[in-house]
């Protein structure tokens, strides 16, 4: 199941300017999918279950990936990670993980506690090609 | 000790009183018309009450002595001779005290030497003067002089050396558990040694008639060491005087081995003597003379019974002290434990307090630097028409700064993560390992044309395999960074090394390289942290902290690295992951 160009990209990050070069990156790989902002864990969770702000679901259509960073203040990546790949109907979003490390050992982590792909910071165009080709490879193989 | 007049003066009494009952005693085996004895309890009742009660006791001595002597020497002589006892007694406790001190002389084999021979000099004063004054007042003729001497000194040393003891150690603790099993042993070593001394010394000849039994006197030596062996030097010196005893009655009534036969009262009939009267003086003499011998065999019995068990109580004192010392080790070793192990509780905590700093650093310091780098780069790319060439040079500058920066932070995370996290051990083939990183090298190997060499295949060891590919990836890197070499390569091998002091081996592996090589004087500081040989942009650049990582990860696995190099030629990197 590649990404469809209308399904939303939820990105999770606190921080503004590595949302910008995020954003950037994705326009510059060329998916003009539209994207979710949310700066931290909470708001995310909200949006993914629809709670608070994001009860009427054309407010907060199903996001086809999640980009989501891990350290985060309040409720962190990790927690959202578990949360979503728990829950029966979320657990079908990839997520992709942004990450400032490039340690095997984490990744490997990543890839245990659920993620489909990762991308080292800063996001570039071509971290976000990388990333969206395993998740295709990674959908070929499953389905 | 402060004591009262009143308890003095009784102690001078009953010292006095027991001197001269023993006196009496003693002087019923004397050499005839000698008032010389060669069995002299006295002497080790006086030496026992000096060491006991001090000098002051003296009078006491003097007393017994001169009233014990004062029938048969007379008035004059016994004045004499009671001096020269009371100073035999003194001078043989302070020649004692002056070697030993106030110790007890019977547990140490040492002091037991010295013991015999304070009390052999004393006692050679005492029968010195005793003898002297015998002859002055016309009691002992002066032919007789020697041997009443004789009989004197060994008399007196001999009582000093079997009684003295008895005396003395009934008054001083001992370290002996009294337990049923001991008590039952020590009735079975005294009344064994008293049926041996009896068996040996006695009237045997009535049912037993053998010759040889005459001269197995030294048969009480093994009695004795028993009582060494096993008991204190109490019950040693208790022996030996229950020996004693036993031996000088048989002898004197004319048995045992020492005891001398009658040809002389024959030969003194021979020559037409009163037979009555040169039998019985003669019996006497032969007697005194017997219990002589025996003193000698006492003496020497005595002695080698006391040193033994003074050895032995001195082996058993330090081995005493050794368990006690063994206890304190023990303790000492357990409370070193629990501070070690405080530390390292400590240790772990400042561990995880590193680990959280680490994480700080990784995202809180990484994150400004990573906007910074970003917006420059948007800078580049959104204002690149408006900048002119000197301010996108300084831009890219500025990118530059940002990622070196980043990259020095990302190097030093890693290296504390090496140092933190415990190593994923298990077994590894290390060919596939070297694989996986030499083909993430690949485009770098082609493009720089470096030839990988291995001329044996790696062998599986039990290692973090992470880690070792790590190893690998940064001596690689570094092999194909320095090098100018046209025709480049780098191998990797390995070769068993015998260890030293052990019958095993160890892998040694090595990356080796024909490139520039490291000047001899920096052969040490290559693995510094942040050390780097070379301008910051030659070379490919490199934050410097590759081989100290390196370093960190062989260490980890208990191995070690070293290299050998040769400027201009190249580099050699060993390594074990396992002591060695």
């Amino acid at each position: 199941m590649p990404l469809a160009s209308n399904q939303t990209i939820l990105l999770v990050e606190d921080s503004p300017e590595d949302r910008e070069a995020t954003l950037r990156a994705i326009k510059k790989a060329g998916l003009s999918n539209p994207v979710h902002w949310c700066d931290n864990g909470d708001k995310a969770l909200d949006y993914l279950y629809r709670r608070g702000e994001f009860v009427d679901p054309a407010k907060s259509p199903r996001p086809g990936v999640i980009l989501l960073d891990l350290n985060m203040p309040g409720t962190d990546g990790r927690e959202v990670m578990s949360e979503v790949t728990q829950d029966p109907d979320l657990k079908l979003i990839p997520i992709v993980v942004l990450t400032t490390s490039s340690d095997e050992r984490d990744i490997d982590a990543f890839f245990a506690s659920g993620a489909k792909s990762y991308i080292v910071k800063p996001v570039t165009q071509d971290g976000i090609l990388k990333a969206v080709q395993r998740l295709e490879s990674v959908w070929s193989f499953n389905f | 000790m402060q004591t009262s007049a009143a308890v003095w003066v009784l102690r001078v009494i009953v010292v006095a009183a027991i001197y001269y009952a023993a006196a009496r005693l003693g002087l019923t085996w004397q050499l005839p018309g000698t008032n010389a004895s060669p069995v002299w309890p006295p002497s080790g009742i006086g030496f026992a009450a000096v060491m006991l009660l001090g000098y002051r006791v003296c009078p006491g001595i003097a007393v017994g002595a001169f009233l014990a002597n004062l029938p048969a020497a007379g008035f004059a002589a016994s004045v004499g001779i009671c001096a020269g006892n009371t100073l035999e007694q003194v001078v043989g406790v302070f020649v004692l005290r002056r070697m030993i001190g106030s110790r007890n002389p019977l547990e140490r084999a040492g002091d037991v030497f010295r013991f015999v021979a304070a009390a052999g000099a004393g006692c050679l004063l005492g029968s010195v003067n005793g003898t002297a004054n015998l002859w002055w007042w016309g009691i002992v003729h002066s032919e007789r002089c020697w041997q009443a001497w004789l009989a004197w000194w060994l008399g007196d040393t001999a009582g000093v050396l079997i009684l003295a003891p008895v005396i003395f150690s009934l008054f001083q603790k001992s370290d002996l558990v009294w337990t049923r099993p001991r008590m039952l042993e020590a009735l079975a070593l005294f009344v064994s040694l008293a049926v041996a001394t009896q068996f040996l010394f006695g009237d045997h000849h009535a049912w037993l008639d053998l010759e040889l039994l005459d001269s197995l006197a030294y048969a009480v030596v093994p009695g004795l060491a028993w009582a060494a062996f096993r008991f204190s030097p109490r019950e040693t010196a208790f022996a030996a005087a229950l020996m004693s005893v036993i031996a000088i009655i048989n002898t004197s009534s004319g048995h045992g081995p020492f005891s001398r036969s009658d040809p002389a009262v024959a030969d003194a009939a021979s020559v037409g003597l009163d037979a009555g009267s040169v039998r019985h003086v003669d019996a006497q003499r032969l007697r005194a003379e017997s219990l002589l011998m025996l003193q000698i065999f006492v003496i020497a019995i005595a002695v080698t019974s006391a040193t033994l068990s003074g050895a032995v109580s001195e082996r058993n004192r330090s081995e005493q002290g050794l368990r006690e010392l063994n206890v304190t080790l023990e303790q000492r070793v357990a409370d070193r434990t629990a501070e070690l192990q405080q530390a390292n509780a400590a240790l772990e905590r400042s561990n995880q307090e590193l680990d959280d700093f680490a994480h700080i650093a990784s995202h809180d310091l990484k994150e400004p630097l990573r906007g910074i780098n970003t917006y420059s780069a948007f800078l580049l790319e959104d204002y690149s028409d408006k900048l002119d060439e000197d301010g996108q040079a300084k831009l890219n500058t500025l990118q530059r700064l940002t990622r070196r920066m980043e990259s020095l932070i990302e190097s030093l995370l890693m290296y504390s993560r090496v140092g933190r996290t415990e190593l994923a051990v298990q077994d590894t083939n290390l060919n596939e390992t070297l694989a996986d990183i030499v083909e993430t090298l690949e485009i770098r190997l082609r493009e720089l044309g470096v030839e990988i060499r291995q001329p044996r295949p790696l062998p599986t060891i039990r290692c973090d395999g992470v880690r070792v590919g790590e190893i690998f990836r940064n001596l690689i890197t570094n092999a194909m960074k320095y090098n100018d070499n046209p025709q480049k390569w780098i191998e990797i091998g390995c070769e068993p090394q015998p260890v030293n002091g052990s019958n095993g081996s160890v892998m040694v592996f090595h990356v080796r390289d024909n490139g520039i090589g490291i000047r001899e004087k920096h052969l040490d500081s290559v693995f510094r942290i942040f050390k780097r040989l070379h301008g910051r942009d030659e070379y490919g650049g490199g934050t410097g902290i590759g081989l100290t990582i390196v370093k960190k990860i062989v260490e980890r696995h208990g191995g070690r690295i070293w290299l050998e190099s040769k400027f201009g030629e190249g580099t050699t990197f060993f390594f074990t992951l396992a002591q060695g």
